[in-house]
């Protein structure tokens, strides 16, 4: 080969090596031509005109679980009544702990509307990445549409609005299979002792107590909360606005009684290791008497299990406050919501296009996936009725006392921190004193700052 | 004189592109991960210096302690087993004895060519505590040891190891029976003819032949194990609590989960850092010289 084609052979792979680097791009020269041909123009309903088409994107849960692809598809479908010239062009969200929302926002290409947590919301709040959409709820009312104990949720700690919800909080539960608790002959616990009682006499019977997730961190930290929510109604949200300490006496108390049931034999061996189908199918088999999860299980177990499942109040106070601390609820909060991006070529039409389009995914949770709590005043039913469970919850959400958050809502530092610590004081292994004396530390640590 | 400038031109041009891609991939990221490692950053807002900081809270930190042990048990691990039964099995395939030899080892190279996924997958059904293998093993055999292998503090980081340790030998084998079939056969017909058994024949010829590619098998399992991540995330997701956790580990926790980059990138930093210790170690003392037949 001769030197010139040798030269050539180098610079044509130097060329070619550098391919990859095209795809860092902010937006594809494609996509810019598109959007360029689809600038809108000033005009009526927030600067669309009758033949202006408008695409935006949006980041969203898309799956084909029924709480999430169905009630998209209705609120789209109501959307296109008010703002027809809107078209989304989905990027569904991915289960990655928002990486690929971290990495959108870092590379200046966050979509037009964007699915949020409490969590992602502080974090792009910080780093000016989302609207703030204040005059968008007002001009769109979609406050007075908002039930009146959910108005709250629109607006964050420095009262502004940064992401509108998509949905009533949900709380957590203790669901368990009432068929499998009068065929063991297991009375079902009201409180503390009798909740001891019951894991042991199933565990007698070679069936696991509870079925947990611990796959995952939060239903450790959930479970840790449904025992200190009996004696702290504010639970681990005191200690995440800084407002109190893991050492203080109803979170040693929670921990201890937490580990005592996990030496009794409340969970699998394998339940580290189990994700959320797993136990689902150990807890609708039969397999397991008991399990934890939010009240967004409450469709689908109905469904699945009919009149053999109901929720039970957590029997985890002791016996002479258990009258007391019944309404205590653990979870509730900012169960996440929509969001704009800074980055939108169509502020105007996104921020007003997301207040109204989170309202109706909301209902159309209710209509669809038969969530039993509203968020809106808009009276929506469930198309098919609701199973007993949910009919329950509906009914009961109402004397709710307190609620807290789900982990995914606490700092994220803390989140972690609690998520490990609990798994290993789930372990057993893992001494009561040194959970709380370790985590106490840690999580004064990250929340000095 | 202009044919030698000629000669490193074409040198520079043909090494260029890998180069620059290599700067662009991995010096770049790696440089930036060193600088960022000294600011409090939580990956989008304006990072705030605090020097060594986070090099200090991560010496004070339990979980780093606990994570770098793991990496040296997930190391010495897949080292001992991987390079062991990769170098016997490489012996005694290699032996003209064996029949079949590339079935064996196609077979022991099988593992190499499944997804970390799916061997994740199956090897969380052998050890089920309740329906695994192992376990049923052990009761076949009238054994009342029963292990929850994955939720246990102690045993967790072993069953993990061991997973990496399967999946991954055969290309270990690979190499080893390469390295050996590449030594020239007259070797041995002359070890033979000197009155040398087999075992002399591999300990006073294979052995010391077989330096640079067991230089190369150590730093790739050694570095492998220093920087586990993949089992523990299908697996055990780093737990129960952090009881699995390696430094690649607790650098994802805490970059991509606790939005804490400036430390997650201490902790990638101290990776790096002792990955090229063993690195350079291992090219210091093994296989010194270069062997050319």
């Amino acid at each position: 080969m001769s030197s010139f084609r040798i030269r050539l052979f180098c610079l044509l792979t130097l060329a070619a090596s550098f391919v990859p680097f095209i795809g860092c791009s902010n937006v594809p020269t494609a996509q810019k031509a598109i959007k360029a041909e689809e600038k809108p123009s000033e005009s009526i309903n927030g600067g669309l005109t009758q033949e202006a088409k408008i695409r935006l994107k949006i980041f969203t849960q898309y799956s084909i679980e029924v709480d999430e692809k169905q009630p998209f598809d209705y609120a789209y479908a109501q959307m296109k009544k008010v703002m027809p010239n809107v078209e989304l062009e989905i990027d569904i969200q991915p289960q990655d702990d928002s990486n690929k929302l971290k990495i959108y926002a870092a590379s200046g290409s966050l979509p037009d509307i964007i699915q949020v947590t409490a969590g992602i919301t502080e974090l792009f709040k910080s780093s000016g990445n989302l609207l703030i959409l204040d005059q968008y709820v007002k001009d769109t009312k979609i406050e007075d549409r908002i039930l009146p104990m959910y108005k709250d949720l629109l607006w964050s700690g420095d009262g502004h609005c940064y992401a509108v919800p998509r949905t009533a909080p949900s709380t957590h539960l203790m669901f368990y299979n009432k068929e499998l608790f009068e065929k063991s002959k297991v009375k079902v616990p009201a409180d503390y002792d009798e909740f001891i009682t019951a894991i042991k006499e199933f565990r007698t019977r070679g069936i696991t107590p509870l079925a947990l997730f611990a796959k995952e961190t939060w239903p450790g930290v959930m479970l840790y909360e449904d025992f200190i929510t009996r004696y702290e109604p504010k639970g681990l949200m005191k200690i995440d606005h800084g407002k109190g300490s893991l050492t203080e006496a109803p979170y040693i108390k929670a921990a201890n009684q937490l580990q005592e049931c996990v030496k009794a034999g409340l969970l699998s061996k394998s339940a580290f290791t189990a994700d959320y189908e797993t136990a689902f199918a150990e807890f609708t088999t039969g397999k397991a008497a008991m399990l934890i999860n939010g009240s967004w299980a409450l469709g689908p177990l109905g469904e699945k299990m009919g009149d053999k499942v109901d929720y039970m109040d957590f029997p985890l106070a002791d016996r002479a406050i258990v009258e007391a601390s019944v309404m205590n609820r653990p979870g509730g909060g900012f169960d996440g919501g929509y969001s704009v991006s800074t980055n939108t070529k169509y502020p105007e039409i996104a921020a007003k296009y997301a207040c109204l389009f989170a309202l109706e995914i909301a209902n159309g949770r209710v209509i669809k996936a038969g969530m039993p709590n509203p968020l809106t005043n808009d009276g929506v039913k469930p198309e098919k009725p609701y199973p007993a469970i949910s009919l329950k919850y509906a009914e009961q959400v109402k004397y709710f006392r307190s609620t807290t958050v789900f982990p995914w809502a606490l700092n994220s530092k803390a989140g972690v921190i609690l998520g490990d610590n609990c798994a290993k004081l789930l372990t057993g292994s893992y001494p009561v004193d040194k959970f709380i004396e370790d985590t106490d530390k840690e999580i004064r640590e990250v929340l000095k700052k | 004189m202009q044919k030698d400038f000629k000669y490193k031109l074409n040198v520079l041009l043909f090494t260029l592109p890998a180069l620059l891609l290599f700067t662009v991939v991995v010096c770049y990221p790696v440089l930036q991960s060193l600088y960022k490692s000294l600011f409090d950053w939580d990956g989008l807002s304006k990072p705030v210096f605090v020097g060594f900081g986070n090099y200090v809270k991560l010496w004070g930190n339990d979980n780093f302690h606990l994570s770098n042990k793991n990496g040296f048990i997930f190391a010495a691990m897949i080292t001992v087993y991987q390079i062991g039964l990769g170098l016997l099995l490489a012996l005694v395939l290699s032996s003209k004895a064996v029949r079949k030899s590339r079935f064996f080892r196609t077979s022991y190279f099988m593992p190499v060519v499944i997804s970390t996924i799916i061997a994740g997958q199956l090897w969380l059904q052998i050890y089920n505590p309740d329906y695994g293998l192992i376990n049923k093993i052990f009761e076949a055999l009238g054994m009342s040891y029963r292990q929850a292998w994955l939720s246990d503090d102690k045993a967790a980081i072993y069953a993990v190891s061991f997973v990496n340790a399967w999946q991954y030998m055969g290309i270990h084998l690979v190499l080893i029976y390469t390295a050996i079939k590449s030594i020239p056969e007259h070797y041995y017909e002359a070890a033979v003819i000197d009155g040398a058994s087999n075992a002399k024949a591999h300990t006073k010829i294979t052995m010391p032949l077989l330096g640079e590619t067991f230089k190369f098998c150590l730093v790739i399992s050694i570095t492998g194990g220093l920087k586990g991540f993949n089992e523990m995330y299908v697996m055990t997701q780093g737990g129960p609590g952090t009881y699995t956790n390696t430094l690649t580990y607790m650098m994802y926790k805490q970059a991509f989960m606790a939005n804490n980059y400036g430390f997650g990138c201490a902790v990638a930093a101290v990776l790096v850092l002792e990955c090229l210790i063993f690195t350079v170690l291992i090219n210091k003392f093994v296989a010194r010289d270069r062997i050319v037949y």
